[in-house]
């Protein structure tokens, strides 16, 4: 984990390089101006005006590039929260978000799409760089499943935490300096009771709804 | 001559007579009979010197001097008090005419002082000529405090070495200043900060905090003058839309006018002025925490405006002059959020920055006992408080500020020309962390410091002839495993004279050191080069720059 200071343009490069990763990346080209207005602006208190112009700040720069306008600003960046935009990329969450946002949801506002979105997505980058340690964890593995798993039990979620077979973490590159991963390559996550504390707390803090099926209790992403 | 009744008028003799104490220049607390004494002691001052009344309960009494009481058994005992009961303390009998004396009830003219002793003295010790008992007298001096004829604010400057003060755990670093007090004709000295309670009626907590501050820089340098309240109102009035008598507070862009006022060029750090990324867990206030390690790192105390979150009440201002040791919880949190060169972050050493290690400062709070040192997050009494303002008093011509020497500092230090990934390469493991820690520093003093403690007599030459400016920015760089002992492997000192627009680059610089090589500009070189470089042989550690703040264990 680390923190940059990189500036507009590499951002935009960086998120360019995501799209490319993501299957159907067709959302996320369309509204890259909406989503990169969310990680560069801040709109507390739904603050739409000012993610309207920021959507027209990165519109003009994505559609000719400036220096002055958006270029070498610097914004300061983490690896944990650019994994987690990763993983939003290319795990869908993101596209759910823009498709969930797009079909609507907003009807009786004159509030425009773009700026939904712009702040939808900013109140979830917010409220997950806001997460303690393990809830950032079990969110981001859960994020990272999201495609063939928009809902997913706990037993599924634990499957996907790293042990002795498979001693991969999902969210970290090689470098991760990671306080859970044991020496066995086992999670220590898994081995206590963090894990549901953790679904509760995201549940709780609105990014996770429950619902029981089929006996079953099953988590699904808050839309 | 001992005897306060022998100095004092009948009606007070009866009051005294009626504790069944009788006032003494000398009074000595022990163990033995520090509850008896410090509570009849602080009885006789309160009828005697704060409020003439025959009828006011213990109750009341205790109430209005527990802080008092506090002081007095917080000092390491045995301690003698030696009181002066009648003292002119300059910023009292300044309010006093210009606001008590316009009153229609009776408000005193004079202080008292009480000094302490950590030792148990006699009058004949006190007053002897043998220099031995002299220096044994003086060497055991803790401070003195001044008693206010007055209910609210009995307190009033207050000079005591934290050293007798805080019952640490850990050690904390502070800014002192060493105070001149003359008692009964003769001199002793305390490092110490001024300390006074706020009156309610001429000074709030921003005015205290100002008195305070201004004091400190007063005593400390020739550059400001002593300040007493009745100017610093005076500064008040030409920049506030009311009155300024009976004071309300005020608010802090006032506070750093009047500071401009006294010859400073503050600067002013609000918290919603910081900005807020969403892809960083890094949040305003860690970012403000940091501004105010630098000041405190480089022995530059400064004035906290406290408010509530929401901003919904009054707010609190209060002196923050240390900081306290490394927090292993915050010192693992600093090692996650390195700063890793976006350009270089496949090869670059990583640099991790000590402002982030301390999780206690030492502050200076009229609502508090004297020497607090409290958690950044809870630095008030008051619950949900929040430090909102961070207000500098800098020297005029310190113009680059902290958050800017840190954007040079983080540039320089990942350039790929003055780099340490190019400097400290065969130093270094592949990618090793590097702890920076980052302050303001007199060149004179720095120069000092490095003559004193560098081993190697080449480097010693470099750093003495060098011409720098009155105030530089230092960024120590130190190993992860010898951070502890502070003994860094190199630093780079930059311009504080330059502003941040000139010089987001190399054209800041100085002098850096690396492992084995010194390289040098002097004041005529306009490009980022070095005039000259000079290669060491053994250039060892040296010892990180420790003459910013005092050590209290």
């Amino acid at each position: 984990m680390a923190e940059y200071y990189i500036s507009y343009r590499e951002l935009e490069k960086l998120f360019d390089q995501y799209i490319t990763e993501t299957l159907d990346n067709s959302q996320l080209l369309e509204h890259k101006a909406e989503i990169l207005a969310a990680l560069t602006g801040d709109y507390e208190q739904g603050n739409w005006d000012s993610a309207n112009e920021m959507i027209s700040l990165w519109e003009n720069q994505i559609n000719k590039p400036s220096q002055l306008l958006l270029g070498s600003r610097y914004i300061r960046v983490q690896q944990i929260m650019l994994d987690f935009l990763k993983v939003s990329c290319t795990s869908g969450l993101i596209d759910a978000l823009i498709v969930y946002i797009s079909q609507g949801s907003f009807t009786g506002f004159t509030v425009s799409v773009g700026a939904s979105i712009t702040v939808a997505l900013w109140e979830l980058f917010t409220t997950v760089k806001k997460l303690d340690d393990w809830d950032f964890c079990v969110y981001m593995q859960a994020s990272t499943h999201f495609r063939e798993h928009s809902e997913f039990t706990i037993d599924e979620l634990k499957s996907w935490f790293p042990r002795s077979e498979h001693p991969v973490c999902n969210m970290h590159n090689s470098t991760w300096d990671c306080d859970y991963l044991e020496v066995t390559g086992n999670c220590s996550l898994v081995q206590t009771k963090k894990i549901e504390q953790a679904l509760k707390s995201l549940y709780d803090k609105g990014l996770l709804m429950l619902n029981k099926e089929n006996h079953k209790y099953v988590f699904k992403f808050k839309k | 001559m001992e005897k306060q009744s022998g100095l004092d008028n009948d009606e007070n003799k009866l009051s005294i007579d009626e504790l069944d104490y009788e006032e003494e220049i000398f009074t000595i607390i022990s163990d033995d009979n520090y509850e008896k004494t410090v509570s009849d002691f602080s009885k006789a001052i309160f009828k005697n010197s704060v409020f003439e009344t025959s009828n006011t309960s213990n109750d009341v009494i205790d109430n209005y001097m527990l802080d008092l009481n506090k002081l007095l058994k917080q000092l390491p005992r045995p301690y003698t008090i030696v009181q002066e009961f009648y003292h002119i303390d300059p910023s009292f009998r300044d309010t006093y005419y210009t606001y008590f004396s316009n009153q229609h009830f009776q408000v005193k003219r004079y202080s008292r002082r009480l000094s302490f002793f950590a030792i148990k003295l006699s009058e004949k010790e006190f007053f002897a000529q043998d220099e031995k008992v002299q220096e044994r007298v003086a060497g055991h001096f803790m401070g003195a405090c001044v008693i206010n004829p007055l209910t609210t604010g009995v307190i009033g400057r207050t000079l005591i070495n934290p050293k007798y003060i805080l019952r640490l755990k850990s050690s904390v670093y502070v800014r002192l200043s060493k105070f001149e007090l003359n008692i009964y004709g003769k001199k002793f000295y305390v490092d110490a900060f001024p300390y006074r309670m706020q009156d309610e009626e001429t000074m709030r907590c921003a005015e205290v905090s100002l008195l305070n501050l201004l004091e400190y820089y007063a005593n400390s340098y020739h550059d400001y003058r002593s300040v007493v309240p009745s100017e610093i109102l005076e500064n008040e009035k030409r920049h506030s839309h009311e009155r300024v008598l009976p004071s309300r507070g005020i608010s802090y862009p006032i506070l750093t006018k009047v500071l401009s006022e006294f010859g400073f060029s503050p600067r002013l750090y609000n918290l919603s002025s910081i900005d807020k990324y969403s892809l960083s867990q890094i949040t305003q206030e860690d970012e403000l925490k940091r501004c105010l390690h630098y000041y405190i790192e480089s022995g530059i105390p400064v004035a906290l405006n406290l408010l509530p979150v929401g901003n919904n009440g009054s707010g609190h201002s209060m002196v923050c002059i240390g900081h306290g040791s490394a927090s292993k919880e915050l010192v693992k949190k600093a090692r996650r959020n390195k700063w890793i060169s976006w350009d270089h972050k496949e090869h670059c050493h990583p640099l991790i920055n000590s402002a982030d290690f301390s999780e206690d400062y030492v502050v200076v709070d009229d609502n508090q006992p004297v020497y607090q040192v409290r958690p950044f997050q809870h630095l008030s009494l008051y619950p949900d408080m929040r430090v909102e303002n961070i207000a500098v008093p800098l020297y005029k011509r310190m113009f680059l500020d902290a958050s800017d020497a840190a954007a040079i500092v983080r540039s320089i230090l990942h350039h790929e020309q003055f780099g340490i990934d190019v400097w400290s390469d065969n130093f270094l493991d592949d990618r090793e962390d590097v702890i920076i820690r980052l302050f303001m520093a007199s060149s004179r003093s720095l120069k000092n410091f490095r003559l004193n403690t560098i081993e190697n007599i080449y480097a010693k030459e470099v750093y003495v002839i060098v011409p720098m400016p009155r105030f530089v920015w230092v960024c120590e760089l130190y190993r992860v495993e010898n951070y502890e002992d502070l003994k860094a492997f190199g630093e780079i000192i930059i311009d504080a004279t330059s502003a941040f627009g000139r010089g987001h680059s190399a054209c800041s610089l100085i002098l850096m050191h690396y492992p084995n090589v010194i390289g040098i500009r002097y004041p005529e070189q306009t490009n980022p080069e070095f005039d000259e470089m000079v290669e060491l042989e053994n250039d060892g550690l040296f010892e990180g720059y420790r003459k910013n703040l005092q050590k209290i264990t």
